[in-house]
């Protein structure tokens, strides 16, 4: 189980949080001017790596707050912790 | 003699009784179950899984095999498959064997001969193939097959905690005693999980061991000493260390009771689950000895040599008289030194290696004790017990010479114990000086130590277990002089014998069994694991693993390296499920939502029923009524009088703030901008992939303010959804949302003469349609609480759906029971009201609609196309996929003879079924309605719209039934009576 640090409350099992995938997708729009292949990339297309991977959390049996982290695919190793609309961590 | 007069750290002094498949036999406290059949000299103690062959105890801990016993069968204790030599004996404990009938010993099964023969690799894949499946399956159930989980309900408790430490030490052997020791002096919090009752691993079956000049048992003791005394350190005694999870997090069970007669320990628990967050672990698992693979290897009375020596050292048991030693390394030389030394012949030792054993050899000729270099065993006399056995030299043609022996010990070489390493997700490597796999890479912040590491002196195991728990390297507890060893030779199995071969005891798999495997194509590891089921059994292969990989390697012309070896799975040994739960089972196994009017409800008649998290009323049963009047009987009331039905767990979503109306314009796919302050809109929220994922009325409070009234199902996942584009997507926006489900109470109150009953509140408001039409709302006070009427209707009559703060629901309710006597106020359950809407043709989110329904699906396409901006899902109901003309469409079903139609049947064109048949949709919902006098029900079908006035059939189970494809609103389609 993961220990994760919330911003907000600080290191707590995995089981309080809720994994919400991929963070920085940026929805398509406006609407009448996608292609349907962007928004086919938008839905579908995640970059789904091996290795580093940037997704949101949500502290959903504690505080509510969805945040960033980086989270490493392989080993589960979180190297980064951040808030919504803080910038977004390079990640090797 | 099995039992000597002295030794062992057994207490002679308190004898136990116990009864093992129905004859008593005795013990004393110190012994396990697996000792005291050995000093009873029970020789079969159970009876394989496939072959039914006899088998004996093999070993002395969590990797026995053979010896499962059902343990107090019969009572509520009743528990399956528990190793015999984890039992600790208590007086009257009773076990019986598994997988034997009537005993162990006179096997019907066995006797019969029927199964060996045709039980090969990849049985059940072979053998449970459709149609032949349900022929096999009842014998295969009753002829294979281990213990039984007898009682319906375990009387038993089971407790769980949770800890932080700065190191987890697994295992309390001289490597884990050394880390746990060095740790507590640097002043850390350690905790330290020994799965024996008592402290020592290995030096407790070790007589001769010296550490720091004095015997090791008085180094234990001192550091046994230490430990309690330290600050911050918990040693766990009884207590499995059962799974290794990410970031460090290990679970253990702790055996509190289990040691105790199932009398003694009632009113306490008998478990204790431990979850601990570690930041550095230690893992001092030790090693598993492996057997050697030759013919009838399995007969009783074979064992792992190392089990002898500590059923001798700890249990003052000799399990035979005379022995045999069959070994490809150095270890098994103590073990036949130390039972020649108590009293057992060694008739000879079997040593596969040309060169002999290292120094330790000196020891085996003083005592006079024949070594006999070069040599295998070939053969084994005896069914139920060893009688005689028969050494070849490796790789003669020419057979050996039987051996007259009553046991036969053999050592295949060691098993580093890395199951928790590897469940840490850390890498092994092959290593052909211990002919094992070990530990290579750690993932996580974890060391191995001693023979965990393949490192199995004593020195190494001192030496690691010091560094491990921080200690200076300089002052490490220091072993006494070892032997020079001679190294191990591989040995898998023993070519060109005659007889079955066991690897693998537990599934009753040969090395036969194997070479079939890979000749049948199975060459990775894992199918191997899969189709012999080698591994697979309750013990996961741990006297078999390295043995079967090395086979199939042989088989294949690989290495084991190249082999590899399977993943191995928490948890390291069975777990029962109470202790899983711990208390999280019965009513406390999930919280049961109730409404502020639940006690009025069961007062009356409710039957409650589980509505997802809710309980809630199905029917009110009048005396001497059936389910089916009750519902009937409440239906009409609505239809024709006044009902009330408890609609508190509808969702109650606020959303206010300057940009509340524009945020649910984008959430909702139906208009919302546009609505009125004071009035409702019913609308459908979708998923990014534009499906159907909720729906329920919106209501306008203010400019800035909305009510969600999302179904009562769904109310958390639909807060869940807004908060998160509220926090992800638009954070700079003014909006604040709460979910105010639970604070309010909600009384739909419905029926031709629900505003007769209304208008006996006076809630500063006109109740009269004129001034409070359909499709708005009303604020008020009622009795000093706030009172929100709505008229929304889901039953199709003229409905308020009054809402007051919780507290305030079960005196609402009550006055409405009360002014409605007159008349005829009914309360009305989930049963009714479902079928009150289904009447309608109203869709309930999850009946109606599954994980592919689209708003056109459900009749919502022309209305959200016309609507100006984008909102979620939008684009996708653009896709080639949304535009299909094939798509399945609500529609109503009438049934055409009479019967209520099942949900979930098959609609297809007539007029048999003969399959395949196109299946053109499904029935979704049902039920008889009342006030049409026969059966409805709703339903998907393809191009449905299209299809009013067609005759299909419906397939169900065997039963087929024609219906009529309709409008789906059966009742009232023009909705006059509910704006009335
Ligand atoms: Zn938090």
């Amino acid at each position: 189980m993961l220990l994760i640090t919330c911003p907000e409350c600080g290191a707590r099992p995995e089981t309080e949080f809720v994994c919400g995938g991929e963070t920085h997708i940026t929805r398509p729009g406006p609407f009448a001017e996608v292609p349907a292949d962007v928004w086919a990339g938008y839905l579908f297309h995640q970059a789904n790596p091996r290795g580093k991977l940037r997704e949101r959390w949500r502290h959903q049996a504690g505080c509510g707050l969805w945040f960033n982290l980086v989270r490493d695919t392989v080993t589960h190793e979180i190297t980064s912790v951040y808030r919504m609309g803080d910038p977004k961590p390079e990640i090797a | 003699m099995a039992r000597l007069p002295q030794g062992g750290r057994i207490d002679r002094s308190r004898p136990l009784a116990f009864r093992f498949d129905g004859r008593t036999y005795h013990g004393f406290q110190g012994d396990t179950l697996a000792s005291a059949l050995l000093a009873n000299g029970v020789s079969v103690v159970g009876r394989s899984f496939k072959h039914h062959r006899p088998r004996g105890v093999l070993a002395a801990g969590d990797d026995e095999p053979n010896a499962l016993v059902q343990l107090e069968p019969g009572t509520p204790y009743s528990e399956p498959n528990v190793r015999a030599t984890r039992v600790e004996l208590y007086d009257g404990l009773t076990a019986r064997s598994v997988n034997a009938w009537p005993s162990a010993r006179f096997d019907v099964n066995a006797a019969t001969g029927l199964l060996g023969r045709f039980m090969p690799a990849g049985f059940y894949y072979k053998t449970f193939m459709w149609p032949d499946w349900r022929r096999f399956e009842p014998f295969i159930r009753r002829a294979a097959g281990l213990g039984v989980a007898e009682a319906p309900f375990d009387p038993e408790q089971a407790l769980k905690r949770h800890a932080h430490c700065d190191l987890l030490v697994v295992g309390a052997g001289p490597a884990g005693l050394a880390a746990a020791r060095a740790a507590a002096a640097g002043g850390g919090r350690v905790i330290l999980a020994e799965v024996e009752a008592d402290l020592g691993g290995s030096l407790l079956s070790d007589p001769h061991a010296t550490i720091e000049g004095q015997p090791a048992r008085a180094w234990v003791a001192e550091t046994e000493a230490l430990l309690a005394e330290a600050p911050h350190v918990t040693v766990l005694r009884r207590t499995t260390v059962t799974g290794y999870y990410d970031h460090n997090e290990l679970v253990a069970v702790e055996r509190l009771a289990d040691h105790l007669a199932p009398a003694a320990r009632r009113g306490r628990a008998r478990q204790r689950i431990w979850h601990i967050r570690a930041r550095r672990v230690v893992l001092g698992t030790g090693a598993h000895e492996r057997p050697l693979v030759f013919p009838d290897n399995d007969r009783p009375g074979v064992l792992l040599a190392s089990a002898a020596r500590t059923y001798l050292h700890r249990f003052a048991v000799l399990p035979g008289s005379r022995a045999v030693v069959a070994t490809n390394n150095d270890s098994a030389y103590e073990a036949a030194c130390d039972l020649h030394d108590a009293g057992m012949r060694i008739a000879a030792i079997a040593d596969l290696r040309p060169g002999g054993p290292g120094e330790v050899g000196a020891s085996a000729r003083e005592r006079g004790i024949e070594v006999l270099a070069g040599s295998g065993v070939t053969g084994v006399r005896g069914r139920s017990r060893v009688r005689g056995v028969q050494v070849s030299p490796a790789g003669e043609p020419e057979p050996g010479r039987w051996l007259e022996a009553d046991l036969l010990l053999m050592s295949g070489g060691w098993t580093p114990a890395v199951h928790l390493f590897s469940q840490s997700g850390g890498a092994l490597a092959y290593d052909p000086a211990l002919t094992a796999f070990r530990p290579d890479r750690s993932a996580q912040a974890e060391t191995s130590v001693g023979a965990a590491a393949g490192r199995f002196s004593l020195a190494e195991a001192l030496a690691d277990g010091h560094a491990a728990g921080g200690g200076d390297p300089t002052s490490a507890p220091q072993a006494g002089p070892a032997p020079e060893p001679a190294p191990i030779a591989a040995a898998w199995r023993t070519p060109g014998a005659v007889g079955k071969q066991w690897v693998d005891f537990q599934s009753d798999a040969t090395e036969a069994d194997v070479a079939l495997a890979a000749r049948e194509g199975f060459i990775s590891v894992e199918h191997l694991k899969r189709y012999t089921t080698i591994g697979m059994a309750t013990d996961q292969g741990k006297t078999s693993n390295v043995n079967a990989l090395a086979i199939l390697g042989e088989e294949t012309g690989r290495l084991p390296p190249e082999v590899g070896t399977t993943r191995f799975r928490a948890p390291y040994t069975p777990i029962t499920m109470t202790t899983v739960a711990a208390g999280a089972r019965g009513d406390l196994f999930a919280p049961r939502r109730k409404t502020p009017l639940d006690a009025w409800h069961r007062e009356h008649g409710a039957v409650m029923e589980d509505f997802g998290a809710w309980s809630r009323p199905d029917v009110y049963l009048q005396p001497g009524e059936s389910h089916e009047a009750a519902a009937r009987r409440e239906h009409l009331a609505v239809r024709q009088g006044v009902g009330l039905f408890d609609s508190s767990p509808i969702g109650k979503i606020a959303v206010s703030g300057r940009d509340a109306a524009r945020f649910l314009d984008f959430i909702i796919a139906n208009r919302i901008a546009n609505l009125g302050v004071g009035k409702a809109r019913y609308g459908l929220m979708l998923t990014e992939h534009g499906v159907v994922f909720d729906d329920g009325v919106t209501f306008r409070l203010g400019e800035d303010s909305f009510l969600l009234s999302p179904s009562s199902g769904a109310a958390a996942r639909v807060y869940a959804w807004l908060d998160e584009w509220r926090q992800c997507e638009f954070p700079d926006w003014d909006l604040r949302i709460a979910d105010l489900t639970t604070a309010w109470a909600a009384i739909a109150v419905a029926g031709p003469r629900a505003r007769d009953l209304v208008r006996t509140l006076p809630a500063g408001f006109s109740w009269e349609a004129a001034g409070f039409p359909h499709m708005t709302l009303r604020e008020g006070a009622v009795g000093g609480a706030p009172l929100r009427a709505f008229r929304v209707s889901f039953s199709g009559e003229v409905q308020y759906e009054l809402q007051v703060p919780a507290s305030y629901g079960l005196s609402l309710w009550e006055h409405l029971m009360r002014a409605g006597a007159a008349h005829g106020v009914t309360p009305v359950g989930v049963e009714a009201w479902l079928r009150l809407r289904l009447e309608k043709g109203y869709i309930h989110v999850g009946s109606e609609t599954d994980g592919n329904t689209l708003p056109d699906d459900i009749g919502f396409g022309p209305a959200l196309a016309a609507k100006p901006g984008d909102f979620v899902g939008r684009l996708s109901l653009l896709r080639e996929n949304a535009l299909d003309p094939d798509r399945e469409q609500l529609v109503g079903l009438e049934s055409l003879d009479g019967d209520k139609l099942p949900v979930g049947g098959c609609l297809f064109r007539g007029p048999a079924f003969n399959p395949p048949v196109e299946k053109l949709g499904r029935v979704t919902s049902s039920a008889f309605s009342p006030a049409l006098g026969h059966p409805v029900a709703l339903g998907l079908l393809k191009r449905g719209r299209s299809r009013h006035g067609e005759v299909l059939n419906v397939f169900s189970q065997g039963w087929i039934g024609r219906v009529r494809v309709t409008s789906p609103v059966f009742y009232d389609q023009k909705g006059e009576r509910l704006r009335g």
